[in-house]
C-alpha cells in the first residue's frame, strides 16, 4: 500500500507480534513471555492499552478469571500489570495499518512507521457495534445518536454524559451495563427496545437493577421513524407481532439521545485486508484448536473470533493462544497429519474453532464455543464423528448473542467431520414479562 | 453603514462558491452568506458524486452546454484545486427489448451533444467490462469519460479558492429580508446586515424564496427526493465502472456508482416531497434503491450497507436550469440547478461572468491569484501517514484517530485549520472521512471530539454535528 520505498521504512525483527492489548492481547503477550521468554512486542492504537474494559466503569468483569465482580478498569489494570511483570514491551498510540500473509505487520505511531518481521502474529484487535446507518434504521440525521463504545468513552475518559434522556436500543448485557453507567450519569433512561421477543442478555442481576428503577424493556418493538432536526427529539415506535410486522398504533418516545448496542461484528479491517479465510457465520476468521488462521503463523483470538463474548473468555483465549505459539515456534515448518472440519448441525449457527488440525497420533481436547441460532431454553448439546460423541454439555439458557461451551476429547483420528447440535426448547416469549410502554406522566 | 459588497451571492452551494471563486478573480468586493454552518450543507451534500459528459441531456438546451462544458472545466482545474477526479466511465445497460431500443436513442443523443466517445457494447462486451452485472443483460452503451469525484471536496475548494482571493463568507447567517436603498441591497440576516450592489440568487431549494423576496415569482422550487446507501469496501471490486439503467422520463434512474473512497454508492430514487428540510431515509426509499441497484448487479445483494443518506434536488416549475444576469436591477439568478449542478457548477459561473462582462459590469481582474493552500491528503488519495518523509515533519501523522479510513489526527487539525474551517463534526468528515468508515465512529468519535475541543478552544458541551441546535452532547447538565 505505500508508495514510499520499502528502505525508508525501518524494519524490526521479532518472535511475536500481538496486535490488539485488549485481554485476550495482553495475556497472549504475558503468557509468551512467562513461558519462552520471546521476544514479543504488543502493538494497540489507544493511548493506553486495557482494550475495551479499560472504557468501562461498570462493575461487570472477572467473575469466571478473578472470582470477583470488577470495574473494567480495575479487570484491565490487573492484566496490564502482569504482562508488565512479564516484561512485555507494549507499544500503545501505534496503529496497525496492514499483516501481509509473510508476517509482516506495518505499524505507524507519532514515532514514525515501523514494519516488524515476525515468526508468528496474533490478531487480537476485538469487536465493534455496527452502527446505526448500517441497520438502515430510517429517519432524519439529528446529533444524538451513539453507539455504546463512544458512550462509554465519553464517560470513561472524558467525563461528560451524552444527553438527560436516553433511549436504549438492544437488550444485551451490554446494553443494559450501558444503561447503568448512564443512570450513575444522571440520565434518564426512558426505556430499552428489543426487537426480538426475548432479552439477549443473561445477567438477571442487571436487568433486576433497571427494573428496580422501572424502565421499561419493550420486547417485539421497534423503531420507526428517529426524529429531530438539530438533535434527537424524540421516536416513532411500534410494536412487532409474531410474524415480525408492525402491529398497533405506532406511539412516539421523546428523548435526546438514542444509543444503539448491542450488535457486535468482529474489527476485521486487518483480517480483510491481509486476506484471511474468513466464517461466514463468526465474521472473523477462521481458526484451528490452536487459534491458528488458514495461514501459517498467523493467530487470532478474543473477540475477533467470537464477537462480544465475556472478557473472561478473551482472557481464556489469550492464555491458550500464548500456550499454542509456543508450541509453534518449537515446530515451525510441522504439517498437520489431518485436517477436520467442525461444522455447525442442528440448533447451532456458528463454532469456533472451525477446524482441528492434528500433527501427531496423540489424543486431542479443545475448548469450543458456540453459538445457538434461535433462542433455547433447557438445552443439550453435543459434538459427534462417525456417531461417535466427541463431547457433550448442557445449558439452562442459550441465545444467539452469547457462547455456550463444550468441551471435547477424541482418541482416533478421523477425517470425517465433527458435527456440533444443540437441541432445546424454543423459548417462549411468555417467559419473559413484557412492559407496555406508558407515556410517563408529566411532573 | 458597513461598506457594500460589489457582488453578494445567496448561498454556498457549489453553484454559489463556484460563481464566488470567478467574481473573486475580479477586483471586487465579494460575500457569500449561508444559512448552514458550513458550506456546501444543503442540495450539495446529498448527490452521486459524478461529473457527468452530458452525453444524455436534452441536446440544444442551456443544461446540455453547460453540464459538457462544466466537465471540460473540472478536468482541467481539478489539479490546482485539490479536486480529485477518477475516471472510471460508465456503462449504461439494457434489461428489455424496450430498454435495448432505447439505448440507440441515447447514442445519437451523445453523439448530437458532442460526446462522440460513447461506444454501443453487445450484451458479450458490456459483460466482459462489468463481469458481475446482471446476465440477463441484452446489451450496452460504453460513455469513457463519465467520471467520479467527491461533491464535498468539490464544494470546498470552490470556497477555499474565493476565500483566499478575498471573498469573504458568512455562515449560519440565514437571508430574512432585502429591500432596495438608494440603488443598494440591503440584505438582512439572521446575523446582521449587508449591503451590495450585486446579488446573486445561488439558493438551491430556497431560490424561489429568495426570489419572492425581490418580488420576483418567475418561478417554483420543489424537492424531489434521493435516497441512498453505501456499501463497505469489499463490494467495489465488482464495480469497475459507474452502472447506470436506461433513464425513464422522470429521473436518471438508480445506478450503482464506485466512489472515490473504494465504497459502493447505490440510488438514488426520485419521490416528490413536500418539505424542502425533509432529509429523512425511509425503509421504503432505502428499499427501492437497493431493488433498483441489485436489478444492474444482483451479486450486491450480499454486500453489507455502511451508510445510508438522502438528498433533494431543486427542481423548478420551468423545468430547466433558471440562468438569469439582469443589468437593469443587479441581479443574478442560478435556480433549478437539479441533478447535474456538481458537474456544471464552474460552467454556470463562467456563463454568468460572460453575461456580466457583455453588461459591462465586471471590473478589472486582479493581477495574480492565490492557489488554494495545499492539502496533506484529498480522497481518494494514499493516506499521508504511509509516507516516512511526512513522519518526520510532524508525529501528528502518525497519530491515527480514525482506523476505518486511517485519518490521522494531522489531517483533522488541517481541516480545522484550513480557509474554510471545519468547526463541526459533519465538516471534519465531509473533509476527512474520519467516521465515515465501516464503523461510523464507535472508537473514534470520542478522540475527535477532543482534538476538536482543543483545537477550536470549546468545550467539549459547544461541538455540534451541524451547527448550533446540533450539540452532540445535550446543552444541559444533567438533573442528579
Ligand atoms: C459497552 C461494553 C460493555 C461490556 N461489558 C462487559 C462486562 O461487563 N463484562 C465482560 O466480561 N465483558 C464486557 N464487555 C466485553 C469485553 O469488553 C470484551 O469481551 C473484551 O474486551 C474482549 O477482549 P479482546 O482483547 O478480544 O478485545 P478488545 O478489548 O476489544 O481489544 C482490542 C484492542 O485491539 C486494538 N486494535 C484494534 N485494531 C487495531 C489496529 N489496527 N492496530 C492497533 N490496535 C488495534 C484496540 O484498540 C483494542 O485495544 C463489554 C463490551 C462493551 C462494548
Ligand atoms: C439525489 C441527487 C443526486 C445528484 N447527483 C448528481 C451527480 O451525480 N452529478 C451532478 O453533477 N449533479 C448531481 N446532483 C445535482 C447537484 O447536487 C445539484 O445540482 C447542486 O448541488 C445544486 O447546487 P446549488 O448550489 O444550486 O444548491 P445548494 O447546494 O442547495 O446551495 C444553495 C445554498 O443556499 C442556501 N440558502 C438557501 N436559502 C438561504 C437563505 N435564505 N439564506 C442563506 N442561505 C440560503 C442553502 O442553505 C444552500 O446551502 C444530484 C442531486 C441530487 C439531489
Amino acid at each position: 500500500m505505500s508508495h514510499m520505498p520499502d528502505s525508508a521504512i525501518p524494519t524490526r525483527n521479532v518472535d511475536v507480534v500481538v496486535i490488539g492489548a485488549g485481554p485476550a492481547g495482553l495475556m497472549c503477550a504475558a503468557g509468551l513471555r512467562e513461558r519462552e521468554s520471546a521476544d514479543v512486542v504488543l502493538l494497540d492504537r489507544e493511548p493506553q492499552p486495557g482494550g475495551l474494559p479499560a472504557q468501562c466503569e461498570h462493575r461487570g468483569f472477572g467473575l469466571w478469571q478473578f472470582k470477583r465482580l470488577m470495574r473494567g478498569v480495575d479487570f484491565a489494570a490487573r492484566l496490564i500489570r502482569r504482562a508488565e511483570r512479564a516484561r512485555v514491551n507494549i507499544q500503545t498510540n501505534t496503529t496497525v495499518l496492514s499483516v501481509s500473509q509473510e508476517r509482516e505487520t506495518l505499524a505507524v505511531s507519532p514515532d514514525g512507521l515501523v514494519r516488524y518481521r515476525a515468526r508468528a502474529v496474533v490478531l487480537a484487535t476485538g469487536c465493534r457495534e455496527l452502527a446505526r446507518s448500517a441497520l438502515t434504521v430510517a429517519g432524519s440525521r439529528p446529533a444524538g445518536i451513539f453507539n455504546t463504545g463512544p458512550v462509554q468513552r465519553l464517560h470513561t475518559f472524558m467525563h461528560v454524559a451524552p444527553g438527560r434522556e436516553a433511549v436504549i436500543v438492544g437488550s444485551d448485557d451490554m446494553s443494559l451495563m450501558a444503561t447503568q453507567s448512564l443512570i450513575g450519569q444522571g440520565v434518564r433512561v426512558r426505556a430499552v427496545l428489543e426487537e426480538r421477543p426475548y432479552r439477549l442478555g443473561y445477567m438477571g442481576l442487571e436487568w433486576l437493577l433497571l427494573r428496580s428503577r422501572r424502565i421499561p424493556l419493550l420486547l417485539r418493538h421497534k423503531i420507526l421513524q428517529i426524529q429531530g432536526a438539530g438533535r434527537v427529539s424524540g421516536l416513532r415506535v411500534t410494536a412487532l407481532d409474531a410474524t415480525g410486522a408492525p402491529t398497533g398504533e405506532p406511539f412516539e418516545i421523546p428523548c435526546d439521545t438514542l444509543i444503539f448496542s448491542g450488535e457486535f461484528v468482529p474489527e476485521n479491517v486487518l483480517t480483510r485486508q491481509s486476506g484471511l479465510a474468513l466464517d461466514p457465520h463468526t465474521l472473523g476468521p477462521r481458526v484451528d484448536q490452536n487459534f491458528q488462521t488458514d495461514v501459517r503463523g498467523i493467530f487470532a483470538c478474543g473477540n475477533l473470533i467470537h464477537a462480544a463474548d465475556a472478557a473472561d473468555h478473551a482472557v481464556q483465549d489469550g492464555a491458550e493462544t500464548a500456550a499454542a505459539i509456543a508450541r509453534y515456534l518449537n515446530a515451525e515448518n510441522a504439517e498437520p497429519l489431518l485436517t477436520q472440519e467442525i461444522i455447525a448441525g442442528q440448533g447451532i449457527h456458528a463454532v469456533v474453532p472451525q477446524l482441528l488440525r492434528r500433527y501427531d497420533s496423540r489424543p486431542l481436547s479443545a475448548h469450543l464455543a458456540l453459538r445457538v441460532d434461535h433462542a433455547q431454553a433447557v438445552v443439550r448439546v453435543d459434538a459427534r464423528a462417525e456417531k461417535q460423541v466427541w463431547g457433550r454439555s448442557f445449558a439452562l439458557v442459550a441465545k444467539p448473542h452469547r457462547s455456550i461451551y463444550l468441551d471435547i476429547a477424541a482418541a482416533h483420528p478421523t477425517q470425517a467431520p465433527l458435527i456440533v447440535s444443540a437441541h432445546g426448547r424454543a423459548l417462549v416469549p411468555q417467559e419473559f414479562r413484557q412492559t407496555e410502554w406508558r407515556a410517563p406522566t408529566t411532573s | 453603514m458597513n461598506e457594500p459588497f460589489d457582488f453578494l451571492v445567496i448561498g454556498a452551494g457549489l453553484v454559489g462558491c463556484a460563481l464566488a471563486r470567478e467574481l473573486a478573480r475580479y477586483e471586487a468586493r465579494v460575500a457569500v452568506v449561508e444559512q448552514n454552518w458550513d458550506v456546501g450543507d444543503g442540495v450539495s451534500k446529498g448527490n452521486s458524486s459524478i461529473l457527468h459528459t452530458g452525453f444524455d441531456a436534452k441536446p440544444g438546451t442551456l443544461e446540455a452546454r453547460l453540464v459538457s462544458e462544466g466537465h471540460r472545466l473540472w478536468n482541467e482545474q481539478a489539479d490546482e484545486l485539490g479536486v480529485p477526479i477518477e475516471r472510471v466511465g460508465a456503462v449504461m445497460l439494457a434489461l428489455d427489448e424496450e430498454q435495448l431500443q432505447a439505448l440507440a436513442r441515447y447514442f445519437e443523443n451523445a453523439h448530437k451533444n458532442g460526446v462522440k466517445d460513447v461506444e454501443r457494447l453487445s450484451a458479450e462486451q458490456a459483460l466482459a467490462r462489468v463481469p458481475h452485472a446482471n446476465p440477463a443483460a441484452l446489451g450496452g452503451l460504453w460513455i469513457p469519460r463519465e467520471s467520479i469525484t467527491c461533491t464535498f471536496t468539490a464544494c470546498i475548494a470552490l470556497a477555499e479558492h474565493a476565500a483566499v482571493n478575498g471573498a469573504q463568507f458568512f455562515l449560519g447567517a440565514r437571508v430574512t429580508n432585502i429591500e432596495r436603498i438608494e440603488g443598494l441591497y440591503r440584505v438582512t440576516t439572521t446575523q446582521g446586515q449587508h449591503y451590495a450592489r450585486w446579488l446573486a440568487n445561488s439558493a438551491g431549494l430556497w431560490g424561489d424564496t429568495i426570489a419572492g423576496m425581490l418580488g420576483r415569482n418567475g418561478f417554483t422550487i420543489t424537492s424531489r427526493k434521493g435516497e441512498f446507501l453505501i456499501l463497505d469496501k469489499t463490494a467495489r471490486a465488482y464495480v469497475p465502472h459507474i452502472l447506470l439503467p436506461v433513464p425513464t422520463r422522470i429521473s436518471k434512474g438508480i445506478l450503482a456508482a464506485p466512489t472515490l473512497n473504494g465504497n459502493v454508492l447505490l440510488g438514488p430514487t426520485a419521490d416528490d416531497i413536500e418539505d424542502k428540510n425533509d432529509t429523512s431515509v425511509s425503509a421504503d426509499g432505502l428499499g427501492r434503491a437497493r431493488r433498483g441497484a441489485l436489478q444492474l448487479m444482483p451479486v450486491l445483494a450480499h454486500e453489507p450497507v455502511v451508510a445510508t443518506y438522502a438528498g433533494l434536488r431543486p427542481a423548478s416549475s420551468t423545468g430547466e436550469y433558471v440562468l438569469e444576469v439582469d443589468a437593469q436591477t443587479n441581479q443574478i439568478v442560478t435556480a433549478g440547478i437539479r441533478s447535474t449542478g456538481l458537474s456544471a457548477a464552474p460552467a454556470i459561473a463562467l456563463e454568468v461572468m460572460r453575461r456580466l462582462g457583455a453588461a459591462g459590469a465586471l471590473p478589472h481582474l486582479k493581477k495574480s491569484l492565490v492557489p488554494r493552500p495545499v492539502r496533506v491528503w484529498a480522497t481518494g488519495r494514499v493516506r499521508p501517514c504511509f509516507d516516512p518523509s511526512r513522519l518526520c515533519e510532524n508525529p501528528d501523522f502518525g497519530q491515527i484517530l480514525c482506523l476505518c479510513e486511517t485519518v490521522s489526527r494531522a489531517e483533522i487539525t488541517q481541516a480545522i485549520h484550513a480557509p474554510i474551517p471545519a468547526t463541526t463534526l459533519d465538516g471534519i468528515k465531509k473533509r476527512t472521512w474520519a467516521t465515515a468508515g465501516r464503523c461510523q465512529g464507535f472508537y473514534c468519535t470520542a478522540a475527535i471530539m477532543q482534538t476538536m475541543s482543543d483545537e477550536l478552544g470549546r468545550p467539549l458541551t459547544a461541538l455540534t454535528k451541524r451547527g448550533p441546535g446540533s450539540e452532540v452532547i445535550a446543552p444541559d447538565e444533567p438533573h442528579a
